[in-house]
């Protein structure tokens, strides 16, 4: 084996030579690591979750990271469970505003300027570790590291107690729920029962059932009827004729049915022993209703406040622990390992290459990542400032992996026991990146030179190539025999949901979608899309527009100088002018671009480019940043040669429609027949490609308004048309938006209320109702924690506190005002307190 | 037989010739606002060149962009007509090139510059705009026959590139004043395109007049300038990758 590296030695073995090696992978850790991400004071998706499980369980693993998708707060969460795993991690991206986003949320999570270390090319920026360090080396010598020892066990104590008695609140309320659950099947399988007794016998008492319902004892009672029954159903199979003694047995068990069970007599007299076995039937479907009813003093709103309290409580109580034992940490190892800190720091004075070279050579690396276990770098700086040394991390990451060129990912992995590439496929790659202007020639010369044996076609099948392959390619390239381990991050929060949907339809369908968490009522009837059509052509054998140019300056001067973010569409988005909006403009050609910017300069001024964080750029220079408000401009006319593998190119598509958080528009000269996304994507909107541009697209496209309403005929039982009366009156009241059956993040709600004066959103959740296969108890967590992610409040009706005795208490008064007003009362206070926090 | 060692090897000869779009084919004229290239003619510079060329490196590391000086080994400087593309290019950049690293003396805080001659390279950008076949972007080829055409091959210049790469990783090139005249010479008797270029010894001329001097020679046809230079440029990334995969490659050899 060449290298001292093994995982290195496996990529290449089986990606160049072809060789079966198997990801390593110590499944036996998967447990460990998954309970200590409970220990992070911050939420993650299950996805997210199993992203980092295989980050530190295999030696290579692939987490994929669709457009708005949390890739930063994943590998936040990455390195913060370093710190918990006792683990080394190197982050590296091309993209300094990438480093800039990971060392920020990890530096507050840390309570601490210096949690992660980054050394950049700033001199003032290594300038400030050099003091520090100086500083931290200082303060270890004097500091009480016992007394923090014990603060810091006092502390995991505590956290102990509480998880003790979050452990039991949870194996309660537990228990209830699924009690909850039991209760509302068994009671819906009743009221079906007995609305089909109803209509069959046009009979039914519910007093004399409610009667029999409390006097009756349900097993003897009910089996001595049914053999009652059994043996009139035998008299009279014998004939018309009936002896004395049996119709004394007869009238007697009718008498007895109608008295004790509450039968109908006279339906008992028509309808004989078969009305008397629907009837039994429906008394057992009762009492087994019953038998899941919740103890009068079982309250599940207490219990989940109370456990969602004490998980608050933990979760800040984590957060103290992690940055107690970071402090404690720190100063240990700035004391064991003092004279390797010192000379790191005295290194960073350094700017020649060959003297950083020499006194990185003098530092031993593993003390000093013992001390700081967390670093991040841009790839430009990997060489420079840290140690080409097999393994002296345990886990090396590369973000937008798929815009990392091999040449550099494969001395930055070296660096690594284990490598984790976080990128996304449908993203633009270095092939369509155009990052490079390589000379195609030059690279066949060059391969063919060192491969005789493998042709250069076969190379770029095989994502070899240094020009065409990322390392993200090189990876999970079908051809290699690599099968690493993938997640896909899947939950959207960037874009409004019409814009989300696009770029989860069109392009993440075959992995089941993204769950757009920004469905939410507030955003419902927001507008997010306009197309502009200037009926433009090119110029002669140039890449632009010139109409188009015109239509996109006009646009950009008059957002900023005439503020038409603040009418009508774009002021529905929130914008004011103390939060003005971030504007992009994204060209598909450089020479668009170029154009666009000599036309947007001389509009616009320095400071205003600052204050809407201008940003007019081609698409491959857009991936990885995002704006407010998108202006798309394609470079196209009816007539233009039109690139299909440039423009429709679907990685590139995503890339340019994704980019948007509010508002896209879409500038075109005109559309070619033969572009098909193009049209799509204006479909997609209700535009019509090449329509007249006075014409008003289609509005049941634009919005989403057809599915945020609300629809009585949706109502599916008497319990939701009895709750969406009280929740009309309860919005009509206070001026709010009620929906049901709305979809949002992935799940149906039945009920939804918006109020649009405090822009917040509450579910209404029904306890024990779901259509869900799995665990009812782990569903409603994984539900209810999806949905507060995604924004939501969430309340909870007690179905179990609305029946009777088989039927809605709806005119009770006392029971309505027992149930509804501390009910409304919370969603008053969800829907209009701004300093509550659920 | 492992094929680990052949693709280190392609890989550290490609990271020298992946183009990242640094504008390595107009180092000098159509610099990035700003910034100024610094050219002086290799040797002499005057005292505070590298006090200059210091801030300067600096200044821009606080922007995030790493800069570098360097030893430019020839210059090419006219306007060229890229045929492919229908486009006119403008060059002003070095044949071949090295980094420069800025040294303090411990004692004396004094600069000490030092040429990093075994990172000597071609320019690879300039090269590939001389040999003219620079992709295009948008543009689909109408035909494959048209395509075919469009990257015929001028098998020639790439051998000979080929060899002189071998040639520079052999040479000291403190004991060859004329190498970069030399090698240019050679590819200029296998590319018609500039078979016709002038060939001068000097460019002559001061860092303040050079935006001028630039402007009237890039109106011309192409010139070769056979002097070297310093000039201040943003690095191009793979310059680091190269030293890297040099590391790997021993180690997969020994």
């Amino acid at each position: 084996m060449p290298f001292d590296n093994e995982t290195l030695q496996a990529l290449l073995d089986s990606v160049i030579d072809h060789r079966r090696c198997a990801i390593q992978s110590d499944e036996s850790k998967r447990d460990y690591i998954e309970e200590m991400l409970k220990k992070l004071p911050m939420p993650l998706s299950e996805n997210q979750r199993l992203a980092i499980i295989n980050a530190y369980t295999c030696s290579i693993s692939y987490v994929q990271g669709p457009p708005g998708t949390g890739k930063s707060h994943t590998i936040t969460a990455m390195m913060l469970a370093a710190l918990l795993l006792n683990k080394k991690v190197l982050l590296i991206s091309h993209k300094p505003a990438a480093i800039q986003v990971v060392r920020d949320r990890v530096n507050r999570f840390l309570n601490n300027d210096y949690g992660i270390v980054v050394i950049q090319g700033d001199p003032e920026k290594r300038r400030m570790w050099r003091g520090y360090i100086q500083r931290l080396i200082q303060e270890a010598q004097n500091a009480q590291l016992d007394r923090q020892a014990n603060a810091l066990s006092d502390l995991q104590r505590a956290i102990e107690r509480l998880e003790n008695e979050l452990r039991e609140k949870q194996a309660r309320f537990r228990r209830l729920i699924e009690q909850a659950r039991s209760f509302y099947k068994a009671n819906e399988d009743f009221i079906r029962v007995r609305d089909a007794f109803a209509q069959d016998f046009r009979r039914i008492s519910r007093i004399a059932l409610e009667r029999a319902f409390s006097n009756v004892s349900p097993q003897a009672d009910l089996e001595k009827c049914l053999r009652a029954i059994s043996k009139a159903r035998q008299i009279f199979s014998r004939g018309t004729a009936i002896a004395r003694k049996d119709a004394i047995f007869l009238l007697a068990l009718h008498k007895a049915m109608a008295t004790r069970l509450g039968a109908d007599y006279d339906a008992l007299k028509s309808h004989g022993a078969q009305y008397g076995e629907r009837h039994i039937e429906l008394l057992k479907a009762f009492f087994e209703t019953e038998r899941h009813r919740l103890a009068p003093d079982a309250d599940l709103s207490i219990l989940r406040t109370e456990t969602r309290r004490i998980a608050e409580r933990i979760a800040e109580e984590r957060r103290k622990f992690l940055q107690l034992s970071f402090e404690q940490s720190r100063l240990r190892n700035a004391r064991s390992h003092k004279d390797d800190m010192d000379a790191f720091q005295r290194m960073l004075r350094n700017v020649a290459p060959r003297l950083i070279r020499e006194k990185l050579s003098q530092i031993n690396f593993h003390n000093l990542t013992t001390a700081f276990p967390l670093w991040a770098c841009e790839l430009r700086y990997v060489s420079r400032w840290i140690p080409m040394q097999s393994k002296i991390f345990d886990l090396v990451v590369i973000d937008e992996a798929s815009q990392v060129n091999l040449a550099e990912a494969l001395p930055a992995f070296y660096r690594g026991k284990s490598i984790c590439v976080v990128g996304d496929d449908k993203q633009l790659n270095l092939a369509s990146v155009g990052l490079f202007k390589l000379n195609k020639t030059f690279e066949s010369l060059s391969w063919n030179r060192n491969f005789p044996n493998i042709s250069f076609e076969e190379a770029k099948e095989r994502k070899l190539l240094a020009s065409e392959a990322s390392i993200l390619d090189f990876i999970i390239a079908p051809e290699n025999q690599l099968s690493v381990p993938r997640i896909t991050l899947n939950e959207h929060f960037r874009s409004l949901p019409q814009l989300a949907k696009f770029t989860s339809d069109f392009f993440y369908e075959d992995n089941g979608g993204l769950r757009i968490m920004t469905e939410l009522p507030e955003h419902c009837d927001k507008p997010s899309f306009e197309a502009i059509y200037v009926d433009g052509e090119r110029e002669e054998n140039e890449k632009v527009v010139p109409k188009e140019i015109e239509a996109a300056a006009n646009l950009v001067e008059k957002l900023i100088e005439e503020k038409t973010y603040l009418s009508e569409p774009l002021s529905r988005l929130g914008f004011t002018e103390q939060k003005p909006p971030s504007i992009g403009v994204l060209a598909f050609l450089t020479d668009t671009k170029n154009a666009l910017l000599d036309a947007i300069s001389a509009r616009i001024r320095d400071d205003d480019w600052q204050k809407h964080e201008l940003f007019v750029a081609t698409t491959e220079e857009f991936q990885g940043n995002e704006r407010d408000i998108m202006i798309i401009v394609a470079g196209l006319g009816k007539n233009s040669s039109f690139g299909a593998t440039h423009f429709e190119n679907p990685n590139r598509f995503n890339v340019a429609t994704s980019r948007a958080k509010k508002f896209a528009y879409f500038v075109y000269g005109g559309i070619p027949d033969r572009a098909q996304l193009v049209k799509k994507y204006l479909r997609h909107f209700g535009y019509e490609p090449n329509a007249n541009p006075d014409s008003p697209p289609d509005a049941s496209f634009a919005i989403r308004k057809d599915k945020w309403g609300y629809n009585p005929a949706l109502l599916k039982s008497e319990f939701e048309r009895r709750i969406a009366e009280h929740l009309s009156a309860f919005a009509r009241e206070h001026h709010l938006a009620l929906f049901n059956q709305v979809e949002s993040c992935g799940y149906r709600l039945e009920f939804a209320l918006y109020n649009p004066s405090h822009n917040k959103c509450l579910a209404i959740e029904i306890d024990g109702q779901s259509d869900a296969t799995r665990d009812y108890y782990e569903e409603q967590l994984e539900r209810a924690e999806v949905l507060r992610r995604a924004g939501w409040k969430i309340t909870y009706i007690p179905y179990h506190k609305w029946y009777r005795n088989g039927w809605l208490r709806q005119d009770d008064p006392t029971f309505l005002h027992e149930v509804t007003e501390p009910l409304f009362d919370k969603m008053r206070t969800m829907l209009f307190d701004d300093n509550l926090h659920l | 037989m492992s094929n680990i060692i052949p693709y280190l090897r392609y890989l550290r000869e490609m990271s020298r010739k992946i183009l990242m779009n640094k504008g390595f084919e107009n180092v000098l004229y159509k610099k990035p606002r700003g910034q100024n290239p610094l050219y002086s003619e290799y040797p002499q510079v005057n005292l505070n060149y590298w006090q200059l060329a210091e801030d300067q490196i600096r200044k821009a590391e606080r922007n995030g962009v790493t800069m570098r000086l360097f030893v430019g080994l020839g210059l090419c400087v006219g306007r060229f007509n890229l045929q492919a593309a229908r486009q006119r290019r403008h060059l002003a950049a070095p044949l071949l090139y090295a980094p420069i690293e800025l040294d303090r003396d411990e004692d004396s805080n004094e600069i000490l510059p030092y040429e990093r001659w075994e990172e000597l390279t071609l320019n690879y950008d300039l090269l590939t705009i001389l040999l003219g076949n620079e992709p295009q972007e948008g543009i689909e080829m109408p035909s494959p026959n048209a395509k075919s055409q469009a990257l015929q091959l001028n098998t020639d210049a790439y051998e000979e590139i080929a060899k002189i790469e071998q040639e520079i990783e052999a040479t000291d090139p403190n004991s060859e004043p004329n190498l970069a005249h030399r090698f240019f010479e050679r590819l200029r008797a296998r590319i018609p395109a500039i078979s016709d270029c002038d060939v001068r010894e000097s460019l002559s001329i001061a860092d303040a007049e050079l935006a001028h001097a630039l402007e009237r020679l890039m109106q011309d046809r192409l010139t070769f300038f056979k002097h070297r230079f310093f000039f201040l440029a943003v690095v191009p990334d793979e310059l680091t990758a190269f030293e890297e995969l040099k590391t790997l490659l021993d180690q997969a050899e020994h």
